[in-house]
């Protein structure tokens, strides 16, 4: 029933870059929040999401970021979030997402603004 | 504009939304649509049908049916939703917590919101057995 997600992974210092590629919906959400939980689990505190590959999120896709955003912030983390597309970044704002976790321009704002 | 309108069955998978997704580009390119036209109807299509799949009421031995149609009528896009089973009305679903800190912040209740935001019309029926959401979306 699961589809695929493809996700980049690179560290930049101490911070972890998770770039998803293509989309994020209802059908592989699952299977990023398991991958999230797993980075954070294996220690990684400071991470950064890159969305210039993602073409599509849902509020399924959302809600993993929100989940990753509270428990990075229960290990004292931060969850940054960078490079998103207008259509994109009209949901984060309607929905409030982006007072909550930080939306930056790029991912060099991505690790100016991370604590590492 | 080409009279083209578009009616699809959805199996009842999550699974198959990428090729629904697939349909509605396909679509919103044949109709010169604005990208962010295209990136709002397949977003309230996979917050419907996944809603729809997840909560909609239906008994055990009936088999979810979903039919999706789009078309293009006075400068605005109809999306027009029909799904069998019960009556299940998700435009009467409560405003999600938008304001708390993320501590509070709930989960869930989201994708309804957005789709109720960005929709210009978004109306219910249940007749004949049939639960029929209807959104149209301007194009100026």
């Amino acid at each position: 029933m699961a589809n695929n997600i493809e996700v980049l992974e690179e560290h930049e210092g101490d911070v972890l870059i998770l770039t998803p590629v293509g989309r994020v919906d209802s059908s592989n959400a699952p299977l990023f929040e398991r991958m999230i939980k797993d980075r954070i689990d294996d220690g990684e505190i400071h991470i950064v999401v890159d969305f210039t590959k993602l073409s599509f999120i849902s509020s399924s896709g959302m809600r993993v970021l929100l989940i990753g955003a509270k428990s990075i912030r229960s290990n004292q983390g931060k969850l940054i979030l960078c490079s998103m597309r207008d259509s994109i970044r009209e949901i984060f704002s309607i929905s409030g997402f982006d007072t909550i976790i930080p939306v930056v321009k790029d991912r060099i704002a991505a690790i100016d603004a991370s604590p590492a | 504009m080409i009279a083209t309108d578009f009616h699809v069955q959805v199996a009842a998978r999550v699974s198959e939304l990428r090729d629904l997704a697939a349909m509605v580009e396909t679509f919103g390119e044949t109709h010169d649509l604005p990208h962010r036209t295209i990136f709002i109807v397949n977003l309230a299509l996979e917050e419907l049908v996944t809603n729809t799949l997840v909560h909609g009421s239906f008994e055990e031995d009936v088999e979810p049916e979903i039919a999706i149609d789009l078309s293009i009528r006075d400068n605005r896009v109809h999306v027009v939703v029909e799904s069998n089973g019960g009556k299940f009305d998700p435009t009467e679903d409560t405003e999600p917590d938008l304001a708390s800190e993320l501590d509070a912040r709930p989960i869930g209740g989201l994708g309804i919101h957005l789709v109720k935001t960005q929709a210009d019309n978004f109306s219910y029926e249940f007749i004949d057995g049939i639960n029929r959401l209807i959104l149209e979306y301007n194009l100026t």
